[in-house]
């Protein structure tokens, strides 16, 4: 079995694979090669960095259990299935605390400021950060229902059917949605004037 | 009359939720039609906002993640 020198090409399929099969090294590229989509997705949805830390481990925990117990089935992909095990968990999660009453935290804002990047530079990156943490928070404040199908779609991977049949809607509702979301996002942008400049992020 | 397409249409294309036919047909326009062209430009510059924005976990918890893997106890789990 392979050991600690693994492949950055290496498939989803064979790094579950080598996991299944002790390596741990396959599962830490599993995690690091997705850590970011998941916990941005999980973020998206609670809206607290802190909860969404706790539920990536609550995720990641599940994926250890079912693939250590020879639960996970093979025939789907990685990514997809995880990114659907942290959403419901996340959604979960969320339904619980709208369920208590509000609770606003004194250092709300501040939230959105401390997060961590995957890349960390000098001036540029805190240029960078401060452009996608409005553009977070943009999407944070976006309707729910909005939220929920973009989340879906470009994050998750869903397709428009499988969010119409997940949330009881049409596809063209579901896709109505998701154009609002972007149109909401687009005015927001214009509106605050937050523009991407090509020398951090060239085409 | 010039064709052109929908936002919901632009959507399908970007996710690829178009038939080949409605696909092959959408990528025709966009070469012919440079008005359109502009259009799905800008759509889709509002979209590529949404690939720069993620935040990557502190890594005590990626840490705590793979300790609970490494001292994952099988045993416990088959009752």
């Amino acid at each position: 079995m392979e050991n600690n020198i693994i492949s950055n090409n290496i498939s989803d399929v064979r790094l579950i694979l080598l996991y299944k099969h002790g390596n741990e090294e396959g599962f830490s590229k599993l995690v690091n090669r997705h850590k970011a989509r998941i916990y941005t997705v999980i973020y998206l949805i609670v809206k607290d960095k802190f909860v969404a830390e706790d539920i990536l481990q609550e995720v990641f925990m599940k994926v250890v259990t079912h693939v250590k117990t020879g639960k996970y089935d093979e025939r789907g992909k990685f990514l997809p299935w995880v990114l659907r095990i942290a959403h419901n968990m996340a959604i979960d999660h969320f339904r619980k605390v709208k369920r208590r009453p509000e609770v606003v935290f004194e250092d709300g804002n501040s939230v959105i400021n401390s997060l961590n990047f995957s890349e960390d530079d000098a001036e540029t990156e805190q240029i960078r950060k401060d452009i996608n943490a409005r553009v977070r928070d943009l999407i944070k404040r976006l309707p729910d229902n909005q939220r929920q199908v973009l989340i879906m779609r470009h994050y998750i991977g869903m397709s428009f059917q499988e969010i119409a049949d997940k949330t009881g809607v049409s596809i063209n509702t579901a896709l109505g949605r998701m154009r609002y979301a972007l149109i909401n996002l687009r005015k927001e942008l214009t509106k605050h004037k937050i523009a991407y400049d090509k020398n951090f992020y060239p085409e | 009359m010039i064709k052109t397409f929908t936002r919901n249409e632009m959507i399908r294309f970007f996710y690829n939720e178009m038939t080949d036919d409605e696909s092959t047909e959408f990528k025709r326009v966009l070469n012919e039609n440079p008005g359109f062209r502009n259009e799905y430009s800008d759509f889709l510059s509002n979209l590529k906002n949404l690939d720069k924005i993620m935040l990557a976990p502190p890594k005590r918890v990626i840490k705590s993640i793979l300790d609970f893997s490494k001292h994952f106890d099988q045993s416990k789990e088959r009752v």
